[in-house]
């Protein structure tokens, strides 16, 4: 709401980054993808704008709920795997690709 | 059998310590545990037999690359209509949904919902949300693994989570965006 006022008012938002700005980032700075002084301004940002604030929050919360429908690799088939590796790496190529 | 690779350390070093990345990154190109199975076996054997030239830069990239090149040779040898299951990448997530859960931050309508989502996505975004959201891949790893610029997985990327974001807005469990 701050910031809406502020953007009503022609004065520059918290962060001196407006929400399109913001908005245009936000991904960007969510993956870790931005340069500090950027991420700086725009948690600056999104401290100060409500909506912003939301926003970047949903974004948060799809990541951290894709990640966590991250599957397990079924451990026999990582066993079986790395000892076929381990065969290789003692030089027990086999004979067929 | 074969000769050793000129440097069995690095093999080990490199290729057998993403043995776990490999099998996720296949099981998500395969839809099929199987398969994603013989597909890194396969490609384990390529990066052996490939380590000596292999400059110790970057390996899971170079490993990824690998294991694309290899998928693809697998598939010239397959029907088309068997590459790929629409279903089966949100049965991937549909059925860890029911898993139990140690983190409360995530919810079940939450969870329905972007399923719901994921199934609306078109392949081309549906990959690069799995590859980099649901299996953990950066994006210059997916990038590599598709075969496509950085630029074009970012995008993506963030179209398909925008697409997510919308689904959520619509089902009122996100606010309204005024971006």
């Amino acid at each position: 709401m701050k910031a809406w006022i502020m953007k009503m008012l022609g004065r520059t938002p918290p962060g001196d980054m407006d929400c399109h700005q913001v908005g245009e980032l936000l991904q960007h700075y969510l993956d870790g993808r931005i340069d500090a002084d950027r991420a700086r301004r725009i948690e600056a940002h999104l401290e100060e704008c409500r909506r912003c604030g939301m926003e970047a929050e949903t974004y948060e919360r799809i990541k951290a709920t894709l990640a966590a429908h991250r599957p397990e690799v079924p451990a026999e088939s990582v066993d079986r795997l790395r000892a076929f590796g381990e065969r290789l790496a003692r030089g027990e190529e086999p004979s067929e690709p | 059998m074969g000769q050793p690779a000129a440097d069995d350390t690095a093999f080990e070093r490199y290729v057998l310590s993403e043995i776990e990345v490999m099998l996720r990154v296949a099981h998500s190109l395969t839809r099929n545990h199987a398969e994603a199975e013989d597909l890194v076996q396969d490609t384990l054997l390529r990066a052996y037999r490939g380590i000596a030239g292999f400059d110790g830069r970057h390996p899971r990239a170079w490993l990824l690359t690998i294991l694309r090149n290899t998928h693809i040779n697998r598939n010239r040898r397959r029907r088309p209509e068997l590459l790929r299951d629409p279903d089966s990448a949100n049965d991937r997530l549909a059925a860890s949904a029911s898993d139990d859960r140690t983190d409360g931050f995530v919810d079940d309508d939450l969870d329905v919902e972007i399923v719901r989502a994921l199934d609306a996505l078109e392949d081309p975004f549906l990959r690069v949300v799995e590859l980099v959201d649901i299996d953990g891949l950066s994006y210059a790893e997916a990038a590599e693994l598709l075969d496509v610029p950085v630029g074009t997985v970012m995008s993506r990327l963030h179209r398909a989570r925008s697409r997510i974001r919308d689904r959520l807005d619509r089902a009122g469990l996100a606010p309204r965006s005024h971006m």
